[in-house]
């Protein structure tokens, strides 16, 4: 399977994930990034990688549908003066 | 301590993303802490002595001052503080092309050897010929289909090595073909870094074949590496670090 | 395990804050939580396999159930954990109705490679076993609003709604939420290897995707 001590670029492209999370121990971390430093498309592909999750994020700031929200507040409002269930 | 730093364009940390405090006019970058015990080499400043650079080589070159607790591992120098110094402006791009090349003529070297090895006199004489590099993989190509073993390998690495050196992927021969791709674009750095490997590698190959033992592979790479770094610190006026007190 | 042992960070201890607010009806309160959250509720009530107007009527009936159940929430929990595990519960209740394929926690099934074998050199080359046979852009060159624009968003998103539905969980909460590993394990219930495998996953399929989109691929 994929070797941790001197992986190949297929080995790296495996490994990404448990790299960016911290999940590889300091050897494993110092043979990946020997790797990386070496190895142009690895770099390259590191960086799509981290590229990806970064685009990601910028997902978050869409809005509530304007629909959606009314209707929300609207519950709200009836739950705060209907009969409470206490 | 004073050691040194590649780094990404921008001053930045090619692993960590992290943007060192650059020096201005003659002050210092400011003071880098590490955030967490240093035995996790995760955290703590990362440097180099000359003799460690060859492994992270990149497209900035910087002087870096260490402080504090360090770490020398056989890889890297871990400090809990650093800051950097200055540039070392020499390293550039046409720098670390100039170097790429001339780790590229020394794949030469391996493959006129092996070649001799096997009685390939003429395919070496045509590769000694070489005095650009497009000859130079054109020879190793020719040499490469004529031979099998070690020869196939060590001139397949030459003719690898120019097209490295040229921004192409190996066996990547044929430089008449026309690119109908976007190509992406490499630093002269990470080229730089990657072809002084593949030559160091070819370089371990060979003194394997030669002595017919993979236990001479180590001391094969290890030489190569003392000849880049050689190159290296005559050309950037690199200076061995003097170590703190322990 | 409502919320219990997962770590407290900023963004967990501000919208606990907001919980007492909202128990006294503050509805500027309740407007804040509807913002933050909603929009990945949405996302994530359609990674069930649920319509555009099922996953609206899911976030509906999930906020509803977090009002009446308020008064049970200790504040010391992780709000957006709790919120979470109602939204879950509530999709898969209405998935099921709709006999909508479930998604699953488990990782049986794909295990292809994260990039197509071919474009390495074969395990019995000579020199170059296993390494990339063709050069790999790193995008640095590529600016943030080619990628975050318009059409490229929208493809984005398309390839986010494409993933199975179990990848995607993991991928909207870890990257597009910024939940932490700790996080994402409590509310799915996986191990930290388990949710690394489902996030590696989804996000090896959205870099071969934004790849293809941006043309670069040399296959």
């Amino acid at each position: 399977m994929s070797d941790r001590s001197a992986p190949s670029c297929q080995d790296i492209v495996e490994l990404v994930t448990e790299y960016l999370d911290g999940g590889l121990d300091p050897s494993e971390r110092l043979a990946f990034e020997r790797h990386v430093s070496i190895c142009p498309p690895c770099r390259g592909y590191l960086s799509q990688l981290r590229r990806v999750s970064s685009v990601a994020g910028t997902l978050s700031e869409d809005d509530v549908p304007e629909r959606l929200r009314e209707s929300l507040l609207k519950a709200f409002r009836d739950w705060k003066t209907g009969p409470k269930g206490r | 301590m004073r050691a040194y730093k590649f780094l990404a364009l921008g001053a930045v940390g090619r692993f960590s993303e992290f943007s060192w405090p650059q020096p201005s006019g003659s002050e210092p970058g400011a003071w880098v802490a590490a955030t967490a015990q240093l035995a996790d080499c995760r955290h703590g400043v990362h440097a180099c002595s000359p003799g460690q650079l060859l492994d992270w080589i990149d497209d900035e070159l910087w002087e870096i001052e260490l402080e504090g607790q360090i770490v020398a591992s056989e890889a890297m120098l871990v400090a809990e503080r650093g800051r950097l110094l200055k540039r070392i402006a020499e390293w550039d791009g046409a720098t670390a092309q100039e170097f790429a090349d001339a780790c590229t003529w020394r794949s030469r070297d391996y493959a006129l050897s092996s070649l001799r090895r096997v009685g390939l006199t003429a395919e070496a004489e045509r590769l000694l010929a070489a005095v650009e590099l497009g000859e130079l993989q054109a020879g190793a190509v020719s040499a490469h289909e004529r031979s099998t073993g070690s020869a196939a390998e060590l001139t397949g690495f030459a003719a690898d090595a120019v097209a490295l050196a040229a921004g192409r992927r190996p066996e990547m021969w044929d430089t008449a073909r026309p690119s109908t791709l976007r190509e992406p674009v490499q630093t002269p750095g990470a080229i730089a870094a990657n072809l002084a490997f593949v030559v160091a590698h070819a370089a371990g190959r060979e003194a394997v074949a030669a002595a017919s033992s993979e236990a001479a592979y180590d001391a094969g790479f290890r030489a190569e590496r003392v000849w880049q770094l050689g190159w290296l610190s005559e050309r950037l006026g690199l200076v061995n670090v003097i170590s703190a007190e322990a | 395990m409502g919320g219990e042992g997962v770590v407290a960070s900023d963004a967990n201890r501000e919208e606990s804050r907001l919980v007492p607010a909202l128990k006294l009806g503050d509805e500027a309160a309740f407007g804040q939580v509807v913002d933050r959250f909603t929009p990945a509720m949405l996302r994530l009530a359609r990674v069930y396999g649920l319509g555009a107007d099922a996953a609206e009527d899911v976030v509906q009936e999930t906020w509803l159930r977090v009002l009446r159940s308020l008064d049970r929430f200790e504040e010391r929990s992780s709000f957006r954990t709790w919120l979470f595990a109602i939204l879950g519960n509530c999709a898969r209740g209405r998935s099921e109705a709709e006999r909508r394929s479930v998604p699953v926690a488990g990782l049986e099934g794909d295990a292809s490679p994260a990039v197509d074998e071919s474009r390495f050199f074969p395990a019995d080359h000579p020199r170059w076993a296993g390494m990339w046979t063709t050069l790999v852009d790193s995008w640095e060159t590529i600016p943030d609003e080619r990628l975050l624009a318009g059409e490229a968003r929208e493809r984005f998103r398309d390839a986010i709604e494409a993933l199975p539905a179990r990848y995607a969980t993991v991928f909207v909460l870890r990257d597009v939420e910024g939940w932490s590993s700790d996080e994402v394990c409590v509310l799915l219930d996986l191990s930290p290897e388990n949710q690394r495998v489902l996030l590696h996953r989804a996000r090896t399929r959205l870099r071969a995707a934004l790849e293809q989109y941006l043309g670069a691929d040399p296959a």
